[in-house]
């Protein structure tokens, strides 16, 4: 009988929707982007043995959208490369490339738990983006994601990122500098590390963006 | 009525509603959505006519006098734990049933919950193989053959509950 078992973690997929247009250029937003994505990277692969395997892909949008890192067991990923900020905001174009992943069976098989998604921006988009967002949430797989978002500084389009997010759990940041950046990463990955450990994986795990400690804070009882 | 009451030729949307009810009593003063519960059902008859009934996840496979099936697969566009149950379910469409006929040796079935039906590669070949290994077993030494094989689940992470019924001709 075991020799039908599948020899692999049933997966949660993370998927981030990242923005690099050239506006992310400034103020260390990017440099903080690329530091937060390599410390979640660090912590999901350390949680990859437990209830659920976190596999995470990492799709960009500057000048053009395109797959930065293919979908990928977190605890395998040895490699992430740096990306640079520059052009505008194809949004809507990332939304279709992650929406094609998701429905992607081959990739994303139905032993898979709810993917989640987060995307991170810090100004409007600059494409048709309203009919690739209606595409992806009318989509059969796509639209039962749970999805999670952060706007960085003043311009960011908040209004269409509380349209984007549909967890209660985990309301729209609001990131004014790098270290606000780093900190919403830090308050994804501990959200999806629960969840793996959790025996309900598909259930959303509220965050509490407050109670996430500065990188640099001791944790002292004083 | 009891559900053991009623004869085999009963409409399946009139089981489905005793068994429903039969349930509902039975839970007393627990919520029905605190006892929310996925149903596999097989009722046979000695002619080898056997009944199916599936209400959410889990699944039912057999190998039959109209071959090898499976009674109803996870949705492609679900994703796991994705489910519905009694407690829960409040519609016949979301059952799924079918007469299947187990009149020759090594026909059978096998009801499973999902966290052995979600870990399952080849389906297909499962239920033959399986009855190829039971019908040589005594029933005391097929049981703990079984509960062997659950119990060193290979799946990593694999998930709790793991409850298979296997019904066969020798």
């Amino acid at each position: 009988m075991k020799k039908f078992a599948a020899k692999s973690a049933r997966p949660i997929p993370v998927i981030i929707l990242a923005d690099t247009s050239g506006s992310m250029s400034v103020d260390g937003k990017v440099d903080a982007m690329n530091q937060a994505i390599r410390g979640m990277i660090a912590s999901f692969a350390e949680e990859s043995r437990l209830n659920a395997e976190i596999h995470l892909s990492v799709i960009t949008f500057g000048g053009n959208a395109e797959t930065h890192l293919a979908l990928t067991p977190a605890h395998q990923i040895t490699h992430f490369e740096d990306f640079y900020a520059t052009g505008g905001t194809p949004m809507g174009e990332a939304l279709t490339i992650a929406k094609e992943l998701i429905e992607d069976k081959e990739k994303i098989s139905s032993r898979a738990y709810r993917p989640v998604i987060v995307l991170i921006s810090d100004g409007h988009p600059t494409d048709d983006w309203e009919g690739q967002f209606s595409a992806f949430c009318s989509a059969e797989r796509a639209q039962k994601a749970t999805r999670m978002a952060m706007a960085i500084g003043s311009d960011a389009d908040e209004v269409m990122m509380n349209d984007f997010i549909n967890d209660l759990e985990a309301p729209l940041f609001r990131a004014s500098n790098a270290q606000d950046i780093i900190k919403f990463f830090r308050a994804v990955s501990m959200s999806v590390t629960s969840r793996s450990r959790s025996t309900t994986p598909n259930q959303p795990v509220a965050i509490t963006y407050d109670e996430i400690p500065e990188d640099d804070e001791l944790d002292l009882d004083f | 009525m009891a559900v053991k009451a009623l004869p085999f030729d009963v409409p399946d949307r009139e089981l489905i509603h005793c068994i429903y009810k039969n349930w509902l009593a039975l839970l007393g003063s627990i919520a029905a959505n605190d006892a929310v519960a996925t149903s596999l059902i097989a009722w046979g008859k000695n002619t080898g006519e056997t009944r199916l009934l599936q209400l959410g996840d889990g699944a039912v496979l057999y190998q039959a006098n109209d071959g090898r099936g499976l009674l109803s697969g996870r949705s492609e566009n679900t994703f796991g734990n994705e489910t519905t149950g009694l407690g829960v379910s409040r519609k016949y469409s979301d059952w799924v049933c079918r007469t299947i006929w187990l009149t020759k040796p090594k026909q059978g079935l096998a009801l499973m919950t999902d966290g052995i039906s979600d870990d399952l590669e080849q389906m297909d070949t499962f239920v033959p193989e399986v009855i190829m290994k039971m019908r040589h077993m005594g029933r005391r030494y097929g049981k703990q053959w079984i509960t062997n094989e659950l119990e060193s689940w290979p799946t990593p992470s694999h998930s709790d509950d793991k409850t298979i019924a296997l019904i066969y001709r020798m």
